[in-house]
């Protein structure tokens, strides 16, 4: 009971510090911009259509808006990734910045749960983000332009895809106890970065072929595919998982390779993997804290 | 406060190293119930480290430490203790009453025992009109009575209190001597980590000495210092210690 108490409390703290992260701040203005920019241009698309035609079928009208929103929830996925190394580079690193972390942990609390709480909390706010943008989206584009622009597969899959949100939390977390903060928010970027391009390039060729005249960069492709979560397929997953036909750049980041369960095994195994190395390394910074 | 028969704080044989220096060196250290224990030493002696492995803040290389008979390495024994670290610091955004309120959830206790002891734990640490103030407004001195409050709001038996009066004017240095021995008064018990003797002098009803790592004079204040001050005991262990060293 008593720890569950604290968990909660640290999970709430977590929340309360990084909402004031300027990061946060800045990318949920250019969010809302985002969000009037794409319907400016839809607009602009349909009027010049009418200008040219002088209609416009429902039909493709309505295919416009529902693109629209695609498009908006592609680019806040890639956002959404980047936010979430943002706040896990702070979420742990101010508290050793700030000294507070040796009264948190003197607190009868488990090490692990203070991270746990630090890494579930700054995920839990940026998926918040990630909902309440494309929810904001959703009525702006649907009451602007007077037609539903719902789509059940994508609130499905942007369940999914928050999970590819940890991974980049674990990661801000874990290289903002190696390196300064800056450093620690662009390797994670770029981290997550190579890994989708590993994806995209070795995902679903046979071992045989990948081994086949192994150079440095193919080797190096290949260990990030191996190693780290393939966090541009979580929403082929939520698709295969529901029987949703997605295509053209909602489909996973290599359909033909797309496996479920070794995808999904893949990312657990690997997420894991991620989380013990970032627990074996806030251990190793609480070693040196005296 | 329930009685123990065991010691609040047992620490035996530790030994601890940062790289390849040494910084405890077999230390042996116990602080009894209803005391206030000064843990003394000059810069560097390790006592910082020894309050870390206490509080498994850090680990220790050989050793064991028991809070209120519970292995330290354990969350559980810190239920045993409070603790206000060297240049207490808190999120600067917080109010004083939402700051002793994190430290009342992460102590375990629920709103109904936080609201019965808030109003006591304010008005002895002179914080009521501080309340909606936030922590980053706040002076040296109104910021560690802050990091007090977490001290007595808990139902630690031991508190321990790390270099507390470094850093603070001679109003603030009364003002903590006085809270200490009521600290005392209430029943709980204090390990003071400091190099300031006179100081320490005035609560303590117990010394150690912490030299290199290593424990050179323990027991009662009185029976220590015999018939000299606190500094004349400190200076001639010290230069004892020196003397004989090879």
């Amino acid at each position: 009971m008593k720890r569950s108490k604290a968990f909660t409390t640290l999970l709430f703290n977590t929340f309360q510090k990084e909402w004031r992260n300027r990061g946060f701040l800045v990318l949920s203005i250019l969010t809302v911009l985002f969000i009037l920019i794409l319907n400016e241009g839809v607009h602009a698309i349909t009027t010049w259509v009418s200008s040219k035609s002088g209609t416009m079928m429902v039909s493709d009208f309505n295919k416009l808006v529902r693109g629209q929103l695609y498009a908006f929830y592609m680019v806040i996925s890639v956002w959404s990734g980047l936010l979430g190394a943002l706040i896990g580079v702070n979420a742990v690193r101010t508290d050793y910045e700030s000294r507070v972390i040796s009264q948190i942990l003197s607190f009868p609390l488990h090490k692990r749960d203070y991270l746990a709480a630090r890494v579930l909390g700054a995920w839990l706010l940026v998926v918040l983000y990630y909902v309440g943008a494309l929810l904001i989206a959703l009525l702006y584009f649907s009451m602007r332009n007077g037609t539903m622009a719902f789509e059940w597969a994508i609130l499905v899959r942007l369940l999914f895809t928050s999970l590819s949100v940890l991974v980049y939390v674990l990661l801000g977390v874990m290289l903002s106890l190696l390196l300064p903060k800056l450093l620690g928010f662009v390797l994670s970027a770029m981290v997550g970065f190579f890994a989708f391009i590993a994806d995209w390039f070795i995902g679903g060729k046979p071992l045989a072929e990948l081994f086949n005249q192994l150079g440095f960069f193919k080797a190096i492709g290949l260990a990030f595919y191996l190693l780290f979560p393939h966090v541009g397929n979580m929403g082929g997953i939520a698709d295969q998982l529901l029987g949703i036909k997605a295509e053209g750049p909602m489909a996973a980041v290599n359909p033909a390779a797309f496996t479920l369960w070794f995808e999904a095994g893949h990312f657990l195994v690997s997420t894991a993997l991620l989380a013990f190395l970032t627990w074996t390394v806030f251990k190793k910074s609480n070693q040196e804290m005296g | 406060m329930l009685e123990s028969p065991m010691p609040l704080l047992d620490i035996q044989n530790l030994h601890k190293q940062y790289g390849a220096k040494p910084a405890l060196r077999g230390v042996n250290l116990t602080v009894e119930e209803g005391m206030v224990f000064g843990l003394l030493g000059p810069n560097g002696a390790g006592k910082t480290t020894l309050v870390k492995c206490a509080l498994d803040l850090i680990p220790y290389h050989l050793g064991a430490i028991r809070l209120d008979g519970v292995d330290a390495c354990l969350p559980e024994s810190r239920r045993a203790v409070a603790y206000l670290p060297e240049r207490f610091s808190f999120y600067p955004y917080y109010t004083v009453l939402a700051a002793t309120r994190f430290y009342a959830q992460l102590h375990g206790l629920d709103d109904e025992t936080f609201q019965a002891r808030i109003g006591k734990v304010l008005e002895t640490l002179k914080l009521v009109d501080l309340v909606k103030q936030k922590i980053g407004t706040l002076s040296k001195g109104q910021l560690q009575r802050v990091g007090l409050s977490n001290l007595l709001l808990s139902d630690a038996k031991l508190l321990i209190l790390d270099e507390p009066f470094s850093g603070l004017d001679p109003v603030g240095i009364r003002e903590l001597k006085d809270l200490i021995l009521h600290f005392k008064a209430l029943g709980h018990s204090v390990l003071l980590n400091s190099h300031i003797l006179a100081e320490v002098e005035q609560v303590a009803d117990a010394v150690a000495i912490l030299h290199e790592g290593r424990v050179l004079a323990q027991g009662p204040l009185e029976a220590l210092k015999q018939d000299k001050s606190l500094e004349e005991l400190f200076f001639a262990t010290l230069s004892k210690a020196d003397g004989s060293r090879p």
